[in-house]
């Protein structure tokens, strides 16, 4: 038995105090995997090199555990020291395991509000847990943040943070940055008045809350604030851009990701769509939903923002994961941030100033005609507008975009993003909503189909820079799970027809693939166990948006279910049902003593 | 403050007592200015068709009463025939190209108002009643009205027309010509009113059981009032105390669901928004007048008054309606 | 003739009258004691597993089950009251259950549909009775009726890809809106655009 250098963390972990520096820290080491993204870049990029391109062949299946319950699992496992965490769908049973025998250490089981099931919107996920200073932060579906003693699963605090009565519920993951968690809420389709609530990481108290819509002074605009253009500038915006009291169910929730830049002291995360999807109900800007967010983390005040779909018609959402990262362009090192927008581009922005400095399409588009680089507007393309009760026909992307959660992943050493993403088109048509508290408050009838092609999702590695796509693989199927990328240049994917694979982060060649229990829409990690071999975990059990016509009671003749998705997954029940699993990969253990264990290298970013 | 309002609409109606007494009269030059224009069409195609009733009418009689010894010689008969035939498809092509002529000549002149439009109020047709958004490029101006809209004298105001279930049609005998409202398409008119009044409209193509009962008063304003009225529509609902306030409670819970009021959380749809129902004139699409005692009648029991329409019995207790009935009086 | 004709139609009219009150009288007894003191509808069970031998369980009709409008009107309310974003157009489901097959996990009896309407369930359906009138609930609950597909006669169902099963979708909403919705079938799409218009 080694004594490696991060089995001695639970004790480091136990005088730490300056925590948001130590978390930073502690992201960096190669054995551990400390939040949904690994790091606060959101890069999902792991530097172990044991499993590579060259071996990846004979990756085998190491250990399996059950989460008990048979709806969509989107949560990212967290190994954190010599523990292994991950957190169910509704009612969001937290397990700690170990990471390399599979051993169950504890579990703690929340009350979640069974009817909190009732004002999901699209299947009861969570998409993870977040850790800091020896504490496990969960968020349940019935909007409760919850901390765990991350040694005994012991409870620590609660606080509740919504209201499932006004169709509020929770489902991003927390993110523990500086002392505070930041939780986001989920509702975009209920009328629910988004925002992100940060809260004392020690209490559990309620540190402040930023609306998504609103006076400036609920969005915490103040003197800070710089937006990128002059049409995002005045007073009170998430008022005047809306309808008369528009706002208050308004939507512009927030259940994606966020992303932390130390060196800027910048908190980073995009708004949902507007509600309702039947536009003609709320003329506007609708500011400041489908919009990312600068913050600074210590008080919430927002540094700058950028509305990537003003009026949004399509429901197109801005939750996506943010990375940041520093790229060589036009001859200059810039801190930039990638977003592959739900909207179907790819943008890259200037994270200083939230400037665009380039937006290219990367799947089908026709719903939009461009992104102005001058004023920082897209362009819709009027030709297809909805107006009530018109059925208009073959819109490029449908509602859940190019790309919708889907986490992506960043290699520093191929320097290409690897995007998980959907390529669907719909018929779509407004109606009228009428706003009743925790009842849905959507106002479209919708039809999702394969895009162009035949197929429905595709893997991809885009190159930034050249702002060009640089391989493919078309999947039958949306490809819903998150991706994943180490140093072994081996990228990681899985599918909701039940195939886990990885491939060549250069070449996009698949190297390996497995046949799963269930579809997956999980989010694959990496790490190093404490018996020096370097493990791959993910998350089965198919849903989400897309999977509920396989995971619960859906019929996939009428087309128009699942807000529309049905459509476009009628056919996914004949490949695979609803079970969660955790599955754990591993090289034998023969071919990993060969492979000598390499040195935990300090991470580039 | 309602009597204000109906100040204008009272001297319209003392003024052309005829007019109120017979608000759909379209044989007569009304208020509006493509009524006026197309006045002389109707009545000149109503003139051409009676002379040729009269006059095909009086061939067919002589024709019928003429003894059969008149008409003897068969070539005299060949002859004339072919001439008169000639006669009767000339004179008619001639006069038929005329009027389409005319026709066009008058509907190209209406298609576009003379002068841009003031502005763009959305129409649109439920079973069975009429919904008005005046649209605005700010969004916080923009509000919505039922059964009842006003405009101002003298300026043209642009009609988009929506449906969200079945076609209807619009029509303001005295002001316009009818313009259906077809689901999914969005049909656009416009019409200006020259005087102050009040112009009744009326659903003119059969769309179910309460067909009849889908009807609209359009108030012509002077300007200034106009004005005034509209800065008055895009208040919210004022705050309330005592019975209201208990009323705005009941409200919410009995009729949140299908009817909208600003500022509060009551957002349904399926019913007309009641933000300012007491500035208004009728209620049931201009079915009844809008008084107490017809508003707590309506309320207790609209399948009396319009069965078949969407609106159920509630089942009220007296002190219910006695609070609903209350509060709505404070949305002038 | 012409009174013989006036006749009839004041008949008619007073016919038309009667049955709506009769309807009406029906659909408030279904929540009114008897004279035994039973609600008939409280006695209506949830489950169907019925201990010893107690009484058959009560015959509750729908009081708007012979109004053909009824179907109609509950569509109205249906999209209207924000059901269709759960159980989506035509009963698709999503957020909540299909209802478009019979499976309902309550019953789909008229009174069990009542009952789940007007009392909530406990897995996220929210409770109107406090909200709807009862004649609104029973007009949704013939909507409801109207769109779910008869039983093939088979005990279960098969679902595969080849041979397509099942063989047949419906009609996408955009296109149709009715409350009979299985008149409007097309070969089943595995994901691809619908070719009806």
């Amino acid at each position: 038995m080694k004594l490696t250098r991060w089995s001695l963390l639970p004790l480091v972990l136990l005088s730490c105090s300056a925590r948001a520096e130590d978390l930073n820290k502690l992201s960096q080491d190669p054995a551990q995997w400390v939040m949904p993204a690994r790091d606060y870049s959101s890069t999902r990029f792991s530097p172990l090199d044991q499993i590579n391109a060259g071996n990846v062949a004979g990756l085998q299946m190491a250990w399996t555990f059950s989460l008990g319950e048979t709806r969509g699992q989107e949560a990212a496992p967290l190994v954190i020291g010599d523990t292994m965490y991950i957190v169910s769908s509704w009612p969001n049973k937290v397990f700690a395991l170990d990471p390399v025998t599979g051993e169950l250490k504890w579990t703690y089981i929340p009350h979640t509000d069974r009817a909190a099931q009732g004002v999901a919107c699209c299947d009861v996920v969570t998409r993870g847990l977040a850790y800091d200073d020896g504490k496990i932060f969960q968020v349940t579906l019935d909007n409760h943040v919850i901390a765990l003693d991350a040694a005994t699963g012991k409870e620590l605090w609660a606080t509740k943070t919504g209201d499932i009565n006004l169709g509020e519920t929770t489902t991003a993951a927390p993110l523990a940055v500086k002392g505070k968690v930041f939780v986001g809420i989920s509702g975009g389709e209920m009328g629910v008045r988004g925002r992100i609530t940060a809260l004392d990481e020690n209490t559990g108290k309620i540190a402040y809350v930023a609306y998504g819509a609103g006076p400036d002074q609920d969005v915490l605009i103040g003197s800070d604030f710089k937006p990128p253009y002059d049409w995002m500038k005045g007073k009170d915006l998430g008022v005047n851009s809306w309808p008369q009291g528009a706002w208050k169910i308004g939507g512009a929730t927030m259940w994606g990701w966020f992303s932390y830049d130390p060196d800027l002291n910048t908190l980073y995360y995009g708004t949902g769509n507007p509600g309702p999807w039947n536009a003609e109900q709320r003329p506007g800007d609708n500011l400041w939903s489908s919009t990312l967010f600068a913050r600074n983390p210590e008080n919430g005040q927002a540094k700058w923002a950028y509305q990537f779909n003003p009026h949004d018609v399509w429901d197109h959402d801005e939750i996506q994961r943010n990375v940041l990262v520093d790229l060589q362009i036009g001859g200059a090192n810039r801190k930039v941030l990638l977003h592959p927008g739900r909207n179907g581009y790819m943008y890259v922005i200037d994270r200083e100033t939230g400037k665009v400095l380039s937006a290219d399409t990367y799947d089908t588009v026709n719903a939009y005609k461009g992104v102005n680089l001058e004023t920082g507007r897209i362009e819709p393309n009027m030709d297809l507008n909805p107006s009530l009760n018109r059925t208009v026909q073959d819109v490029c992307p449908a509602p859940p975009g190019a790309k919708d959660w889907q986490p992506t992943a960043w290699s520093p050493r191929t320097k290409l993003l690897y995007v998980p993403h959907q390529h669907l088109c719909m018929n779509f048509k407004a109606s009228e909503a009428s706003y009743i508290a925790g009842t849905p408050y959507v106002g479209a009838t919708v039809d999702m189909f394969a895009g162009p092609g035949g197929y429905r999702g595709e893997f991809m590695a885009w190159d930034p820079v050249q702002r060009k796509k640089v391989w493919e693989i078309h999947e039958n199927f949306p490809v819903w799970s998150g991706a994943l990328v180490t140093g072994g240049d081996v990228a990681v994917y899985a599918t909701m027809d039940r195939w886990m694979k990885a491939v060549d982060a250069k070449s996009g060649k698949v190297l390996w693939s497995f046949h799963l229990g269930s579809g997956s829409i999980g989010q694959p990690v990496t790490y190093r166990g404490s018996d020096g071999r370097q493990y791959i975990a993910i998350a089965t059990g198919v849903g989400g948006w897309p999977g509920v016509v396989a995971n619960a009671a859906v019929d996939p003749r009428v087309r128009n279910g699942a807000l529309g998705f049905t459509g476009a997954m009628q056919d996914l029940p004949t490949y695979t049902q609803g079970g969660g699993e955790l599955v754990v990969f591993a090289l034998p253990k023969s071919s990993s003593a060969q492979a000598a264990p390499t040195q935990p290298q300090p991470e580039k970013r | 403050m309602r009597s204000r309002a109906a100040i204008p609409a009272l001297l319209a109606l003392s003024g052309s007592a005829q007019a109120a007494n017979r608000p759909l009269d379209y044989l007569k030059p009304g208020g509006g200015l493509i009524a006026r224009e197309i006045w002389p069409l109707l009545w000149g195609l109503l003139g051409v068709g009676i002379v040729v009733v009269v006059l095909i009418s009086a061939l067919v009689l002589v024709g019928a009463l003429r003894r059969r010894g008149e008409a003897a010689g068969a070539g005299l008969i060949e002859t004339h025939a072919s001439r008169w035939i000639g006669i009767g498809v000339g004179v008619s092509t001639v006069v038929l190209f005329g009027l389409v002529g005319w026709s066009t000549a008058i509907t190209a002149r209406i298609a576009t108002p003379p002068t841009p439009s003031a502005f763009t109020v959305e129409v649109r047709a439920h079973q069975w009643w009429w919904e008005f958004t005046y649209l605005n490029d700010n969004p916080q101006k923009v509000f919505t009205t039922a059964n009842e809209m006003h405009l101002p004298v003298g300026r043209p105001v642009r009609f988009l027309l929506k449906s969200d279930d079945v076609i209807h049609s619009c029509w303001v005998p005295t002001l316009s010509g009818k313009t259906d409202v077809i689901p999914g398409q969005n049909n656009v008119a416009w019409l200006q009113a020259e005087r102050p009044g009040t112009y009744r409209g009326q659903c003119s193509e059969y769309c179910g059981k309460q067909h009849a009962h889908m009807a609209f008063a359009i108030v012509a304003d002077p300007p200034e009032l106009f004005e005034r009225w509209r800065a008055r529509q895009l208040r919210p609902a004022p705050a309330t105390s005592g019975e209201a306030a208990q009323g705005a409670q009941v409200f919410g819970m009995r009729c949140g669901i299908c009817h909208r009021v600003r500022g509060g959380l009551a957002q349904g749809r399926l019913g007309p928004d009641l933000t300012h129902v007491t500035s208004r004139q009728t209620i049931a699409a201009a079915t009844l007048p809008n008084d107490p005692a017809h508003l707590s009648a309506w309320i207790a029991s609209p399948q009396h008054f319009k069965p078949g329409a969407y609106m159920p019995d509630l089942g009220l207790s007296g002190q219910e309606l006695s609070e609903i009935r209350s509060y709505l009086t404070t949305l002038e | 003739m012409k009174r013989g004709l006036l006749l009839l139609l004041v008949l008619l009219g007073a016919g038309g009258a009667l049955a709506q009150q009769a309807r009406r009288n029906a659909a408030e007894n279904a929540l009114t004691p008897t004279r035994a003191g039973a609600y008939p509808i409280l006695s209506v069970p949830v489950s169907h597993l019925r201990p010893g031998q107690p009484p058959p369980p009560p015959q509750v009709t729908n009081p708007a089950g012979d109004d053909p409008q009824a179907a109609q009107r509950g569509m109205r309310y249906f999209i209207s009251f924000n059901c269709v974003g759960c159980h989506a157009p035509n009963g698709g489901g999503g957020m909540g259950p299909s209802l478009s097959d019979v499976k309902s996990i309550y019953g789909a009896e008229p009174a069990n549909l009542f009952l789940s309407i007007y009392q909530g369930r406990p897995n996220g359906m929210p409770a109107w009775g406090g909200s709807l009138p009862e004649s609104v609930i029973w007009d949704l609950v013939a909507y409801v009726r109207s769109i779910g597909q008869k039983p093939d006669g088979n005990f279960g169902q098969t679902i595969s890809r080849t041979p397509a099963s099942p063989q047949k979708q419906q009609t996408p909403a955009e296109f149709v809106q009715t409350a009979n919705p299985w008149a409007f079938t097309e070969p089943f799409g595995n994901g691809k655009k619908p070719d009806a218009k």
